[in-house]
């Protein structure tokens, strides 16, 4: 304990070089570890939910930007597909499908708009609540319902796409029924509805009141045979309820209204080498794409990128280490006259080389638990950090 | 509880250095300057007597105990115990302040805890050399002075019954080497301890009991009582 | 090695929790083990899948007993036993309206007038209204009673009968055999209703609700359809509008049996009445019993 003592005096005096050096010795330790760890758990994640929607179908265009969307709703574009797509698949015999539709937001959260089947396939389960029922009803990933405080009984309100476009999308306000458990997935960052209830976000669908009874005479623009048309000042309810629900309808066919992407579930290998080879040989007005494939290029480039940081920082590390010995060099030069005083005084042997072995084991053992610290926290932040980056 | 010194003969090997010394003997309580040329041997007659150095013959005995027959580990436990050492250049830690480095020989000391009451008779030793309040200080904060003090009191916590001083005074200013020396000097007599100091301030000779020349001592030339 | 140890300590942790966590999440979709059904909309799909079907699979109609299937909109509890059916059984021709303002699973539901698309009956002169000018309209909507209609009937029925068997592979000659004796059966209406046909097809029919559509066209019988409620005694104005078409052949269709003092006023201006009831919701005798008695009362007409 004295020896102890007297080393940590040692190390309260000379803190400045200490915490420096340890300092430089976590950051290099750290870095290349960090970096290797968050791209191959970055790489697994981004792997595993591509393996998990192996096929896409969407607009043409980028399949970057398409498998990106589809995996993670987030998309720089607004290209959709007509959900004639969901039927046209499912009529080829080889697959289901299941629709995608992620334009819209509620703050930073995507509101996806998909089918019940959505929840079976990718394996969902509720912590609370049931499943969404009639339009108009939310469903909260669970990092949505934790970071929002959100649940049963709350609402979410869809985020206006403009400012300037009064007349275009405007918010719902939409009850959350259902709660789901963590999946560890993007999928508890999302808000799910039914995709219906998007296109009423959208402005496709809307309920209001009835224009053929006489309150209404302020709201009919003119009458032509059995069709009523009716100008702006019909007041459209931004909330469906239980009450108003028989108001909503849509104005024109389901088919044509637009999705995102669509998820082909095919039933068997067979099935989804033939589907695959329909998509790509016969059809050109949407795009088929293979979720690892377009993934595995993008990490191509990422370890490409990780691969030169860390021969960069490993050069950098044996720098460091020189330094750090010579450092620790200098340091027991300059303690020799301590080395010195001390054994005339009577200090033992052992006693002289544990105080001078003191600086380099507090140094190398703070730096390792630091590094450890470091490297643990990293891997839980890291990997949401490095997503963002990657699909911003 | 006298210091003994019978026939002792050392040489460093291979260096052509040769230190043969027939008899010394020094009183508990007396303070004795050690004189000589440089390079006759002073310095290492006090690392001979302290255990650093062992000499190829003869007998060292201290309160009659023959350090002689100890081996270096042994020697060494007894130095840090019963001895206390002082040297030309302070050789303080300027890790510790004043407390620890006047506590420093007891931390290393086998059997020797740090309790309150040990703390308590540092204290008083520092008050005595005057450093009451400088307890807390770090040591580059004190004058040389000061410094050579608190190298005083690190060699007269442990109550040894021999004080080795090498040069106590070299670097220290003329108003301070005679305080200090003094000081010194007083607290060994006080308290029955031997002091035997090294030095070529001839100045300062006459504060002690006794003058000893290294060189009457080597070769049978002289035979101190 | 020693780097990683935290971190496998830290995912046996994660490992643990995630099946705790499974044990306490419900699947989204509920399934009730207890007893596997399916939903049928409508009396006469109710009837085709409990006639295809033994009674380890049940088949529910979530339609209360006085409500016209047609105009019936499900409550959040009737969607998610929707949500649990193994299959929904449609109607089709925009029969059930509430479909496009629920959640339910797709692949579960069959369409069962499907097949016969081009068959349906487009209906005029419906209410529909749009927003702005240049605004798309509301559709008008199809005739939905297919099943008056026994060929469409069959459709429907042989319709249920794939769907089933697709969902039970190994029922496969069970179904087969019941639809034999089904489609049977619907022939027999077909004829029936084709006898009667013959007798009255001189006759001035007038159709007390406009869900005769498919009947009319199957049978060649066309009317004159009004609104008419069977217990609900009409105003002189709706009187007037059928003593201007007074005549010997006028035969009066209802779609249930009217009250005492409706059928007594007809008789007084001496029009004659038939029930034709398209037995759109479960009642006490089954579809076909039903049917059955339509096509009896029917050939007792000239």
């Amino acid at each position: 304990m004295d020896l102890l003592y007297l080393s940590l005096q040692y190390v309260r005096h000379h803190r400045l070089k200490l915490v420096v050096l340890i300092f430089t010795i976590t950051l290099v330790s750290w870095l290349p570890i960090a970096i290797q760890s968050i791209v191959d758990q970055t790489a697994e994640q981004l792997l595993d939910r591509a393996d998990s929607t192996p096929l896409v179908i969407g607009a043409p265009g980028s399949p970057l930007e398409l498998s990106l969307g589809s995996l993670y709703f987030r998309s720089k574009t607004s290209s959709t597909i007509p959900y004639s797509e969901v039927a046209t698949l499912e009529q080829t015999g080889f697959s289901r499908a299941i629709p995608l539709y992620y334009r819209f937001r509620v703050q930073d959260y995507p509101v996806v708009g998909t089918s019940l089947d959505y929840f079976d396939y990718r394996d969902l389960h509720l912590a609370q609540g049931r499943p969404v029922a009639i339009l108009g009803e939310a469903v909260l990933g669970s990092g949505v319902a934790k970071a929002s405080g959100l649940g049963i009984g709350d609402h979410v309100i869809t985020s206006p796409e403009s400012v300037f476009d009064l007349a275009g999308v405007y918010p719902l306000r939409m009850p959350v029924v259902g709660v789901l458990s963590p999946s560890f997935s993007p999928d508890d960052d999302a808000i799910f509805v039914d995709v219906k209830t998007s296109w009423v976000i959208q402005g496709l669908g809307h309920g209001h009141q009835e224009l053929n009874r006489r309150e209404a005479i302020g709201q009919i623009l003119k009458r032509e045979g059995d069709n009523i048309v009716a100008n702006a000042s019909v007041r459209q309810f931004n909330e469906i309820t239980v009450d108003n629900l028989d108001s909503f309808h849509f104005h024109g066919k389901n088919a044509n209204n637009p999705i995102s992407a669509i998820i082909p579930v095919p039933w068997d290998d067979k099935s989804s080498a033939l589907l695959l080879g329909h998509y790509l040989e016969e059809r050109s007005d949407v795009q088929i794409v293979r979720s690892r494939r377009v993934v595995t290029e993008l990490l191509d480039t990422v370890f490409t990128v990780r691969d030169y940081i860390v021969v960069g920082i490993a050069l950098v590390a044996a720098a460091t280490a020189v330094v750090a010995v010579l450092v620790f060099y200098l340091s027991l030069r300059l303690r020799q006259g301590e080395r010195y005083t001390l054994s005339r005084i009577g200090a033992s042997g052992v006693q002289i080389q544990t105080l001078m072995a003191t600086e380099i084991i507090a140094v190398l053992l703070v730096s390792a638990l630091l590094c450890t610290a470091l490297v643990l926290i990293t891997r839980h932040y890291g990997i949401i950090l490095m997503q963002q980056l990657l699909l911003s | 509880m006298a210091l003994e010194l019978e026939g002792v003969g050392f040489s460093y090997h291979g260096q052509g250095f040769a230190l043969s010394l027939r008899r010394l003997a020094i009183q508990p309580g007396e303070s004795v300057a050690l004189v000589g040329p440089s390079g006759c041997g002073k310095t290492t007659l006090l690392n001979l007597i302290a255990g650093i150095l062992s000499p190829g013959q003869g007998r060292i005995c201290l309160a009659g105990l023959d350090l002689t027959a100890m081996g270096t580990r042994q020697r060494r436990r007894h130095r840090l115990s019963a001895m206390g050492m002082i040297f030309q250049s302070f050789e303080l830690l300027d890790y510790l302040d004043v407390r620890d480095n006047v506590l420093l020989q007891a931390r290393l000391a086998p059997g020797i805890k740090i309790t309150a009451q040990l703390e308590q008779h540092a204290r008083g030793v520092a008050d005595e050399l005057g450093l009451a309040d400088k307890w807390n200080r770090p040591i580059t904060a004190l004058s040389q002075g000061e410094r050579q003090r608190v190298a005083a009191c690190r060699a007269l916590l442990l109550d040894p019954r021999l004080v080795l001083a090498d040069e106590p005074t070299g670097n220290l200013d003329p108003e301070n080497k005679q305080a200090v020396l003094d000081q010194l000097i007083a607290l060994c007599s006080r308290d029955k301890r031997i002091l035997l100091t090294v030095t070529h301030d001839h100045t300062l000779l006459p504060s002690f009991d006794r003058v000893l020349d290294m060189t009457e001592l080597l070769d049978d030339r002289q035979e101190v009582p | 090695m020693l780097c990683r140890l935290p971190s496998l300590l830290a995912f046996f942790i994660f490992a643990g929790l995630l099946t705790a966590c499974d044990e306490q999440s419900a699947p989204l979709q509920r399934v009730d083990k207890s007893e596997t059904f399916v939903i049928a909309v409508n009396g006469p799909l109710h009837y085709f899948a409990t006639r295809l079907l033994d009674n380890d699979i049940k088949v529910r109609m979530l339609v209360p007993a006085d409500t016209d299937p047609a105009q019936w909109q499900p409550s959040v509890e009737d969607v998610l036993q929707l949500q649990q059916a193994e299959l929904i059984l449609l109607n089709g021709a925009g029969y059930s309206s509430w479909l496009n303002k629920v959640s339910v699973i797709d692949s579960r539901l069959v369409l069962t007038s499907g097949a016969a698309r081009d068959e349906w009956i487009e209906l005029e002169g419906q209410l529909s209204h749009s927003h702005g000018p240049d605004g798309e309209h509301a559709h008008g909507g199809y005739a939905f009673t297919t099943w008056m209609d026994m060929n469409l009937a069959q459709i429907q029925a042989t319709a249920v009968a794939k769907a089933l068997r697709a969902r039970w592979p190994e029922k496969q000659a069970l179904i087969d055999g019941k639809l034999v004796a089904l489609l049977a059966d619907i022939a027999d209406l077909d004829n029936g209703y084709m006898a009667a046909a013959t007798r009255i097809q001189n006759r001035q029919l007038v159709y007390s609700h406009p869900v005769y559509q498919y009947f009319e066209r199957r049978y060649e019988l066309p009317g004159l359809s009004l609104h008419w409620e069977p217990d609900l005694m009409p105003g002189d104005a709706q009187w007037s509008e059928l003593q201007r078409l007074t005549s010997e052949d006028i035969l009066f269709i209802w779609e249930a049996e009217p009250a005492v003092e409706i059928t007594g006023r007809m008789s007084a201006l001496g029009i004659e009445w038939v029930v034709l009831d398209p037995a759109a919701n479960l009642a006490e005798n089954d579809w076909l019993a039903v049917q059955k008695k339509n096509v009896a009362r029917l050939q007792q007409r000239e």
